[in-house]
């Protein structure tokens, strides 16, 4: 298992204001009606923008949380 | 006779597990008759058992998702006073599966949840029915005056008559006493379920084969099906106007159990697969699919609560898609941004495409908003938005092209938009 941050939308509290895709464009943009569509993982040098994203969101809608996924073999 | 009667009729390929005991439409298996056809109820003895067994049976959950049942026992937080609820509003407009159950072997779905409440030590167990069903719910209560000595108590629940009222963590917020909302996810219903204890919400159909499973074990009940989805499962064959539910083991021909209600994919404009959130098939397609759910889901198709609804052949797959997604887009329950900003959007683009000419730029723009909502929202309502609509926009590229060029005739309404359901008003 490797850690890895994922932004979650808290669909219930989100009102599309928009803030967060302005401030992490890398990991959020925006759909067709305002809301946002966040990127699997975030990358690690966009962990800064993304936590800034959070902070900044009026409706306290965006977390960034640490998700454990598993490592393939592979690699 | 109401349209949701549990008199629908019933039929069996194979032998009858589920429904044992019923021979004509009007049958009800009464308490005496359901334990001199079953036995008495036995118990699992305890959790550990009661996971080991439910695990080793395979037993998938057969409200839509398929989730093996024994895993959500697993998955219980181990705190005091859990809730067992039996999840039987039933919200899919054709299916009458639950009702048959509860409406004529309701012993079989209150025995199922009891032996897991019993199992658990749970304080109670509560059937959510919803209150569309006026029938259903006196079926319920006459069962449960009948029975005596029931090692936990039953209580129901009426839910508002609203698709997404069935939805887990809405049936569990309303029985909550709060609304029939979905919440956000984490929690868990198994974490923090019904008034923050630990919950087994599942499925009537889930709790009636568990009631099998209890008395007769886990090899007798993976001796039918397939084995990555073992044992009978419920279907509702319709054509939108009458509907017969059939148990079949799985793996079974779809064209066997449609010949066994008394149709056939010949005569089938398409085949709506899984209900209203569910997947348009061609008929073609559907004779050589069984039932199988990875097989099914690996083509792209779901099984939903089991329903295979056949279009009539003066019916147009892409205007039933509209006025489907309408309604579903109308069932929302207002809660987050791209479920009640983009269904609205993506039933008016469907309306569009299904009633007049357009270019193939209203296609792609209802593709693209149907694949921006899959998955964004507490619950998975938009997710089956999405289904429906990108299973019928690709289900026929000449037949779409017949409708961008306006050529469509049909114009029958053939599946039922229901009116007791009504929209929810914000
Ligand atoms: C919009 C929506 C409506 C639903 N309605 C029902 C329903 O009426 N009955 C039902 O059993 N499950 C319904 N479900 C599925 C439940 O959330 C849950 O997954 C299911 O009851 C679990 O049972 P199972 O594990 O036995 O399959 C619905 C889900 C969604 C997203
Ligand atoms: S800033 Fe917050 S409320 Fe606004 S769109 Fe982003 S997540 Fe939603
Ligand atoms: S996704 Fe739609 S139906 Fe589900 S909770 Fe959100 S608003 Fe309600």
């Amino acid at each position: 298992m490797a850690p890895q941050l994922h932004l979650v939308v808290d669909w219930i509290r989100c009102r599309g204001h928009g803030i967060c895709a302005e401030l992490a464009p890398e990991a959020i943009v925006l759909d067709d009606w305002g809301f946002p569509m966040v990127k699997a993982a975030v990358p690690h040098d966009g962990e800064r923008d993304a936590q800034r994203a959070c902070d900044a969101c009026p409706s306290s809608a965006l977390t960034l949380v640490e998700v454990d996924v598993p490592v393939s073999p592979k690699r | 006779m109401n349209a949701h009667s549990a008199f629908c009729s019933t039929g069996v390929l194979g032998s009858p597990r589920l429904l044992a005991g019923l021979n004509t439409p009007a049958d009800t298996v009464d308490f005496a008759m359901h334990e001199r056809v079953h036995g008495p109820l036995a118990r699992f003895g305890s959790r550990a058992n009661l996971e080991r067994v439910l695990l080793d049976s395979g037993l998938r959950g057969r409200g839509g998702a398929g989730f093996p049942l024994g895993r959500k026992i697993a998955s219980l937080a181990k705190r005091r006073n859990p809730v067992v609820v039996v999840n039987a509003s039933e919200g899919e407009p054709l299916s009458r599966k639950d009702v048959v159950l509860l409406g004529r072997v309701p012993h079989l779905v209150i025995d199922g949840a009891i032996a897991v409440a019993d199992a658990i030590d749970a304080s109670e167990v509560v059937i959510y029915l919803h209150e569309g069903r006026p029938e259903t719910v006196e079926a319920v209560r006459a069962a449960l005056a009948e029975r005596r000595g029931d090692l936990v108590p039953v209580r129901i629940v009426e839910g508002p008559a609203r698709y997404v009222a069935g939805e887990a963590s809405a049936a569990i917020s309303f029985i909550s006493g709060g609304e029939a909302l979905p919440t956000k996810k984490p929690p868990q219903p198994t974490d923090r379920g019904v008034r923050g204890r630990p919950t087994v919400l599942s499925n009537a159909e889930t709790f009636a084969h568990t009631a099998l499973i209890v008395r007769h074990g886990a090899p007798w009940f993976r001796s039918v099906g397939v084995e990555s989805d073992p044992g009978t499962v419920l279907l509702t064959v319709t054509d939108g106007t009458t509907h017969v539910v059939i148990e079949a083991p799985t793996g079974t021909p779809l064209s066997e159990v449609v010949a066994r209600a008394g149709g056939s994919f010949e005569r089938a404009a398409a085949v709506l697969l899984g209900g209203y959130a569910g997947t348009w098939a061609t008929p073609e397609q559907c004779a050589s699919l069984t039932l199988d759910r990875n097989a099914l889901s690996a083509s792209g198709l779901a099984l939903g609560v089991g329903q295979i609804a056949l279009l009539p052949s003066d019916a147009c797959y892409l205007s039933e898609t509209a006025r489907i997604s309408d309604w579903l887009a109308g069932q929302t329950a207002g809660q987050c941004g791209p479920c009640v900003h983009g269904l609205p959007d993506i039933a008016a683009g469907m309306r569009d495409i299904a009633t007049r000419p357009t270019t193939t730029k209203a296609a792609e723009t209802v593709w693209r908003w149907a694949d921006q909502v899959d998955g964004r929202g507490a619950c998975a309502h938009p997710g089956g938005v999405s289904r429906l609509v990108r299973s019928a926009l690709a289900l026929s590229p000449e037949h779409l092209l017949h409708h961008q060029r306006g050529l469509c005739r049909a114009s029958r309404a053939a599946f039922p938009i229901p009116v007791e359901f009504a929209a929810v008003q914000h």
